[in-house]
């Protein structure tokens, strides 16, 4: 058993072998893989300002030498643009972040409980029969984006009703919901397609598929509120996140109250993702792999996870962003293509190294 | 400001105040505008622009639907052409807040519609006046003879036009459609004319209407596994169109684009459908 | 101080787990509930830990009915040790152990930990993954963050408690009567125990007061010695049952 010395705080706060589990990285403090990541950010940030198919000059502008076309395309076009991949990528791993603890699950992801698709429903509806709805001409820009966040609102009420009549929001309930409202959403998004036109299905198709394109400081305004609300909602929970590890039971006997946790957390995910859906489309593998991709640099807990999702989606966002404005010039790829090209391998690759590990 | 959301516009714009480099958005524009013999202006095209082969050479901006900022900043044209279809919206506003000129030419499906799209590329961006009347005087010619060919029909061949078969299932032009406008061009009577836009199309549905011939774009042909697989397709199979072999593949832009090659593209499936009849 | 339970009954899909159960563990000391394979043991413990499923009665912990605290509360007063085992995320044994710290500076909670890592020879673990531990091990972790639960919040002893549900269902001999030595040192600080046994000997080696149940009905509550005898034990277990005093040593020993 032991050897009868009391156990030192050195022992306690130190690695005595760092790998023993897939952690590579205890060893590194918490303070320099910190710093490593708000590097990456800013290099993020910065390509993503400076790199494109239009040369803004980022560099003549701090000389004063840029021309005033250039100045107006960073302002206007180029730097919503980036704001938007960071919020976007945050809000979408961030709440990734989030599910995976709540449903305590490492396959969790924001389209899983249905407000992605619900978000979906709500812009496409607005696509198609936006004609028969009778906007305010200063709100008929934002129209689409409108009409997402009542889509993933409804989704969000919706599994609100259901929870408050059971009395009880389970997590196989919310599970089994987001799967039926993803199928609903199918079947509503199905129906829209063959209603609509020609010239309609092409838009859908290709909002479907999800860009960054579409930021002006104006739509970005709404989203944002929602999105950095839906941010400080989910990062308050990481503490009662981590407890709820050990089992629902065992969180509330330690303290946690995880029906109003289960509300809060879903209802954070759904203003984050719905915001970022509406302004930006579908955006898939974010909310997957960040969160697995921080847990390799910074251990499981919540605390870290979460602030590191938010930066690392961030990053990795306005990244793919950056290449899908770079490569092919000037035509964009479709930024969801790049997510997925990133992700689903890195993805199989996590499978493979924790086979062991996974249930 | 131009619209993705299926609202059309009446009115050709204005003539451009700087036509020197123009972004065409749109197979059709494209193709008129080297027909005018202006290509030296065009400095980017979107991927819909396939003709002629020479505009392939030219820098993309991307699908007319899903077109880049900043791509399209960064060839600095002075104007954009492009039909209802360039998108998305706000691409479009945060192009025209940059002072970039913007039009958009109506579309008619039908030979008249596209002699005034000549009339209005040519205002818009400057043509001489015998280029354009050259032009114009060779779609009336095309026109003349499609209509000597539409007269030759005595009784109505039933057609089907097909965008798309994929996984059994064919997409058909209804009305209200590109593909209805170049039927009724050629004179030929589509089986699904009260169906509304481009629908996909039920077994019994297509066995019913019994379309004596069928015309597919060479890319769903293509797809599908080429002519012969789409002939050998059970559905396509039971009409009259596939059991005698009166299925023709037919360039997609070409037939529904709408621009000068649609005349001659009506006249060539006029006399096909006629010839098999 | 104790925690008690007042005519508690729980039904669960119609079916009668616990009938009209009342029991009264004090702190300070360790009660132990023991009873047959579907006694409503577990469900009794949860019953008392907080669980209001099916459940009709009171339970009073010092005094107050359970549903008068609240959640934080009741966590600083009571902890609990399910028998699950399982968690989806690779945690560290530390970081498990550190969910137990409910408030106050991190040192303290430090402070706290190590002498109960000492005595449960938790050491060498610490920074090992949880998932790649024992069966065993794995409880002697959970018990432990249990038991930090409740000594390193807060100096306060009296009208504590630890709810234990089979803890020392996995474990060798040696490690039984560690954990169980370690609840019978806290208990002499004042922290009052609420154990589910299925081992008679540990029952009767270590418990000061002893719950015998049987088909969701207490049968017996007293000392072991009141308890633990042969007609009850045989009756109750439906297999011959032996209890004798050991001469050598004050407490009974259990046999069949």
């Amino acid at each position: 058993m032991t050897d009868g010395k009391p156990v030192s705080r050195e022992a306690l706060l130190t690695t005595a072998n760092p790998k023993l589990f897939n952690r590579r990285f205890q060893h590194i403090s918490l303070g320099w893989k910190a710093y490593f990541v708000l590097a990456v950010f800013l290099l993020c940030a910065l390509s993503a300002m400076t790199l494109g198919a239009f040369d803004v000059g980022v560099l003549s502008i701090f000389f004063g030498e840029a021309s005033s076309v250039q100045e107006k395309v960073l302002v206007n076009i180029r730097l919503p643009r980036v704001v938007l991949a960071a919020l976007v990528g945050a809000s979408l791993a961030l709440s990734g972040a989030a599910l995976q603890g709540l449903f305590r699950n490492p396959l969790a992801d924001p389209g899983l409980i249905g407000v992605s698709s619900g978000a979906a429903l709500g812009a496409i509806f607005m696509i198609v029969l936006g004609g028969a709805v009778n906007m305010p001409a200063t709100l008929a820009p934002y129209s689409i984006s409108i009409a997402a966040i009542f889509g993933a609102t409804a989704v969000t009420g919706l599994l609100f009703a259901i929870a408050q009549g059971g009395g009880r929001l389970s997590i196989v309930t919310v599970l089994l919901v987001g799967i039926a409202i993803n199928a609903l959403a199918g079947v509503g998004i199905g129906f829209f397609q063959y209603i609509s036109d020609d010239s309609q299905l092409r838009t859908l198709t290709f909002w479907m598929m999800g860009s960054l394109g579409r930021a002006d400081w104006t739509s970005l305004v709404p989203g944002t509120v929602l999105m950095l609300t839906g941010f400080c909602l989910l990062i308050q929970t990481h503490r009662q996140l981590d407890l709820l590890q050990l089992g629902e039971p065992e969180a509330e006997f330690m303290g946690v109250d995880v029906a109003y946790l289960k509300k809060q957390i879903v209802f954070a995910s759904a203003l984050g993702v719905g915001a970022a859906v509406s302004l930006a489309g579908m955006i898939g593998f974010i909310g997957l792999v960040v969160p697995h991709l921080v847990r390799f640099l910074f251990g499981v807990t919540h605390r870290a996870l979460m602030y590191g999702s938010a930066v690392v989606g961030a990053s990795l966002l306005m990244l793919a962003d950056t290449i899908a404005r770079i490569a092919i010039p000037p035509a964009e790829i479709p930024v969801s293509l790049i997510t997925s090209a990133i992700g689903a391998p890195f993805f199989l690759w996590l499978i493979v190294r924790d086979r062991g590990l996974w249930r | 400001m131009a619209a993705g959301l299926g609202q059309t516009h009446a009115v050709c714009p204005e003539p451009a105040m700087d036509a020197s480099r123009i972004v065409s958005a749109g197979g059709s524009v494209t193709e008129i505008i080297y027909a005018l013999g202006a290509e030296s202006r065009l400095v980017a095209v979107d991927t819909t622009s396939n003709f002629p082969s020479s505009a392939a050479d030219l820098p993309s901006v991307g699908y007319v639907r899903a077109l880049s900022t900043e791509g399209m900043l960064s060839t600095r044209p002075t104007l954009i052409l492009g039909e209802d279809d360039m998108g998305p919206p706000e691409v479009l506003s945060q192009l025209s807040s940059l002072g970039i000129e913007l039009a958009v030419i109506p579309e008619r499906w039908h030979g008249q519609g596209i002699v005034e799209k000549v009339r209005c590329i040519s205002s818009i961006v400057g043509v001489g006046q015998s280029a354009r009347d050259a032009l114009i005087e060779k779609l009336q010619n095309h026109m003349d003879d499609l209509s000597i060919q539409r007269s030759r029909i005595d009784k109505p061949i039933r057609v089907a036009l097909l965008l798309a078969l994929r996984d059994g299932v064919p997409t058909a032009a209804g009305s209200e459609t590109s593909g209805h406008g170049v039927l009724e061009m050629a004179g030929l009577t589509n089986v699904f004319a009260d169906f509304e836009g481009w629908k996909p199309i039920a077994p019994e549905a297509m066995i019913k209407r019994n379309p004596e011939v069928i015309f597919i774009t060479e890319r769903s042909a293509k797809a599908a596994g080429g002519i012969e697989a789409v002939i050998a397709d059970p559905i396509i199979e039971l009409t009259d169109a596939g059991s005698s072999g009166n299925v023709f593949a037919v360039d997609g832009m070409a037939l529904l684009g709408f621009g000068p090659r649609t005349i001659t593209t009506a006249l060539q499936i006029s006399t096909l459908a006629q010839a098999n009849d | 101080m104790a925690l008690a339970a007042v005519d508690i009954s729980v039904a669960l899909n119609g079916k009668d787990i616990v009938s009209k159960v009342s029991l009264e563990a004090a702190d300070g000391c360790i009660t132990a509930l023991v009873g047959p394979n579907g006694a409503g043991k577990t469900t009794l413990l949860r019953t008392l830990a907080g669980e209001t499923k099916g459940s009709q009665g009171s339970v009073l912990l010092n005094g107050r009915n359970l549903a008068d605290y609240s959640l934080k509360e009741l966590a600083r007063a009571r902890s609990v040790m399910t028998q699950s085992t399982e968690i989806a995320f690779d945690f560290s044994v530390l970081e498990i152990l550190q969910m137990a710290w409910l408030s106050g500076p991190r040192e303290n909670f430090l402070h706290s930990l190590s002498p109960l890592v000492e005595e449960l020879g938790l050491a060498p673990f610490l920074e090992r993954s949880f998932r790649s531990l024992s069966g065993g091990e794995k409880q002697r972790v959970l018990f432990a963050r249990a038991a930090l639960q409740i000594t390193a919040n807060s100096t306060v002893r009296r009208g504590r408690f630890v709810l234990l549900d089979e803890p020392t269902a996995s474990l060798d001999i040696a490690y039984e009567l560690q954990l169980l030595a370690c609840c019978a040192s806290l208990a002499h600080q004042g922290i009052g125990f609420l154990v589910v046994l299925h081992d008679l000997n540990l029952a009767a080696k270590f418990a000061d007061q002893i719950v015998l149940l049987d088909q969701g009905m207490c049968v017996q509550t007293g000392t072991p010695a009141e308890v633990l005898t042969s007609d009850l034990l045989s009756d109750i277990y439906k297999t011959r049952i032996h209890v004798e005093k050991h001469p050598k040593i004050t407490k009974l020993l259990v046999y069949t």
